[in-house]
């Protein structure tokens, strides 16, 4: 069994072993690209850009030419990064975010990530092994680009739609539509109608609770809670998810780089176990 | 190397367009059918030849006039091949009485026609387990056997209805051996074997497949490492290869299967009885059933944990049909049976064009889960 990477315990990465390089994890989401170098005992460097039109390049942007022990890539361009020989292993996002919440809550029994364009919703048991998932990836509807698109019709920077909603008197709008096409209009509809712009927000992100919460009633909500992804950011939606839910959430510093920490904890056990199996690579 | 050449003609034409059938096989005349419930050897007998219409990922042009976008993909996608063209070489069609979807499809097909296909539902029973179930699908059988003589190429014979029943009956065991060859082909290959056995003349396929199986026979001597996680298949349909593909992809293998176009479909064998009709009959009130049927003796939960944990299967994959009722009720009269038994399951719902990189994260984060 994979057990938790205590902080205590002698590092393979460790500076006593001279100048090793780190081992590394590479999470190509569809918005966002992220980095993370872990030396067998910390981080020691996180770095998130975004993915734009050319992610090949801007990830080699992010690994700046540097050499690691082993590389594994997770998120929708793991295998584009495997295919260009950036990462030498890829895993999935699910297996990503179960190993990288358990080492930031090593009680953490339900991870929800929400992403750029899917979410998904893990049960993980010892070691962070995962037990059963549920993935949404139909539509945009309940993920990151939902929200980019509201708060664009809204003429709200992405980052300030959560406050935005939070500060809303009064009752939620209720937005009929999920699909993020036929919502955008009904928002300018709603705006034109003389609705205020603060409960038509906390509408849209009421929708995405009630959306995305089915699913996480289908795989079970076992404690502790870990909200994650780049959508975990939003403080609205940790509110509106604690109280749909009935749970505390626990949502780490930087939630956009918990699967690229799961990538790069997983490649130190990958390469323990097959220690010629993987070549150093660099961009 | 004759295995290799066997399989390359087997699996050349295992997914090919119906309509290049005709000329593959002068000589031959085609008759579509579409469920697994629908009597190849009479067919066969009557002179002609049984090819399955599969469903496919090609653009949809017609359907949308007819059929509802709530209908599954495997109605929407052959209705569309009829109403192209893509099917005019065809003889005509049958069907059987499954779902409410594929009964509806009949008289969609016999609308749209033009009246000089020959079009037949074979009304099976949706209950197999009545006194009067036998009595009933004997009689339907009869029916469907004497309709044929008015448009089969040779007058109806009751030794050739027994020959074609031996020959089907053939390909049966051979698929049994197969089965036990599974961990000598890929999952594609092995896939793509079933599927031929539903598109060739059954001649062509058994002597070829017979051919595969000696090979095999032989190349097993040597015994052969086998990696990965192994996975069971449950659905309906299989109509996207690319998803035996991923499997393949991701190192794992697939050790069994309850699906209506894979090993379902060459279950057990109709024997030799003096009736053969009777022998059809009896072929089809005790074969698994598929999830349109009911029998009260066949409890699908412990049915496919037993098969799952029979072929030393990992875990189970449904591959289900969106939109496909019979199926959706089987799955969640499944799912408790495999959870108190401790059996990891994951469901793919698929779709006419499925999202190919979600099958994938799904697949990967499952296979990721049994290793």
């Amino acid at each position: 069994m994979p057990g938790r990477l205590e902080p205590e315990r002698p590092a393979v990465g460790s500076p006593e072993r001279g100048a090793q390089a780190p081992f590394a994890g590479l999470d190509i989401g569809s918005r966002t690209i992220a980095l993370v170098e872990w030396n067998g005992r910390e981080i020691t460097r996180a770095q998130v850009v975004d993915t734009g039109t050319d992610p090949v390049r801007n990830a080699r942007g992010l690994m700046e030419g540097r050499s690691y022990r082993h590389l594994v890539a997770t998120g929708y361009g793991r295998h584009l990064a495997a295919e260009r020989e950036l990462a030498g292993e890829v895993i999935s996002e699910i297996k990503a975010y179960g190993l990288g919440a358990y080492h930031l809550y090593p009680d953490a029994g339900t991870v929800l990530d929400i992403g750029g364009q899917d979410s998904k919703v893990i049960r993980i048991g010892p070691g962070g092994r995962v037990l059963r998932f549920e993935m949404n990836d139909r539509c945009a509807a309940g993920t990151g680009r939902f929200l980019e698109n509201m708060a664009h019709a809204l003429g709200l920077a992405v980052q300030d739609f959560g406050p935005h909603a939070l500060s809303a008197r009064g009752a939620p709008v209720r937005i009929s539509s999920m699909c993020t096409v036929f919502a955008e209009s009904e928002v300018v509809s709603l705006i034109a109608r003389g609705e205020d712009s603060h409960r038509v927000a906390l509408g849209l992100h009421q929708a995405i609770v009630d959306r995305v919460g089915g699913m996480v009633r289908r795989v079970g909500v076992q404690e502790r809670f870990v909200f994650a992804g780049g959508v975990a950011l939003n403080p609205c939606l940790q509110q509106l998810f604690s109280q749909a839910l009935g749970v505390d959430l626990a949502v780490p510093d930087d939630p956009q780089i918990v699967g690229a920490l799961g990538a790069a904890l997983h490649a130190e056990q990958a390469a323990r176990v097959l220690p010629d199996a993987h070549a150093a690579r660099s961009a | 190397m004759a295995e290799r050449e066997a399989l390359g003609q087997i699996i050349q034409v295992a997914r090919a367009p119906l309509d290049e059938w005709s000329a593959r096989y002068p000589g031959h005349r085609a008759m579509g059918y579409l469920c697994s419930y629908v009597p190849e050897e009479m067919i066969h007998a009557a002179g002609l030849t049984p090819v399955r219409i599969r469903g496919n990922t090609s653009p949809l042009r017609y359907v949308d006039a007819h059929l509802q976008s709530f209908t599954c993909a495997l109605c929407r996608s052959t209705l569309d091949q009829l109403l192209s063209g893509q099917l005019d070489s065809l003889a005509g069609a049958v069907f059987a009485h499954c779902c409410d979807a594929m009964q509806a499809q009949a008289d969609l097909w016999r609308m749209h026609s033009g009246g000089t296909k020959f079009l037949d539902v074979v009304m099976q029973p949706a209950h197999l387990g009545t006194p009067s179930a036998r009595a009933y699908l004997m009689a339907e059988l009869t029916r469907f056997w004497q309709r044929l003589g008015q448009i089969g190429e040779k007058p109806l014979d009751v030794d050739r209805l027994r020959a074609s029943i031996a020959l089907y009956d053939e390909t049966r065991d051979l698929v049994r051996s197969l089965q036990g060859f599974r961990h000598h082909l890929s999952v594609p290959d092995f896939y793509a074997i079933l599927d031929a056995g539903q598109a060739m003349p059954r001649e062509v396929f058994n002597s070829l497949l017979a051919a595969l199986v000696s090979e095999l026979e032989a190349a097993a001597a040597q015994p052969k490492a086998v990696a990965g996680p192994c996975l069971y298949l449950v659905g309906a349909v299989l109509d996207e290869p690319r998803l035996l593909d991923l499997v393949q992809d991701l190192g794992a293998r697939v050790c069994g299967d309850d699906l209506c176009t894979g090993s379902r479909h060459f279950h057990g064998s109709v024997g030799n009885q003096d009736d053969p009709i009777a022998a059809l009959a009896d072929y089809y009130l005790q074969r698994p059933p598929c999830p349109s049927k009911y029998h009260p003796a066949h409890q699908p939960g412990a049915y496919v944990l037993q098969q799952a944990r029979a072929s030393g299967a990992d875990g189970v994959v449904f591959v289900i049909e969106k939109f496909c009722e019979p199926h959706a009720f089987d799955y969640a009269l499944i799912l408790p049976t495999l959870d108190e038994a401790g059996l990891p399951h994951l469901m793919l719902e698929m779709e006419q064009t499925p999202s190919l990189e979600g099958l994938r994260t799904r697949l990967q984060a499952f296979v990721e889960m049994l290793h």
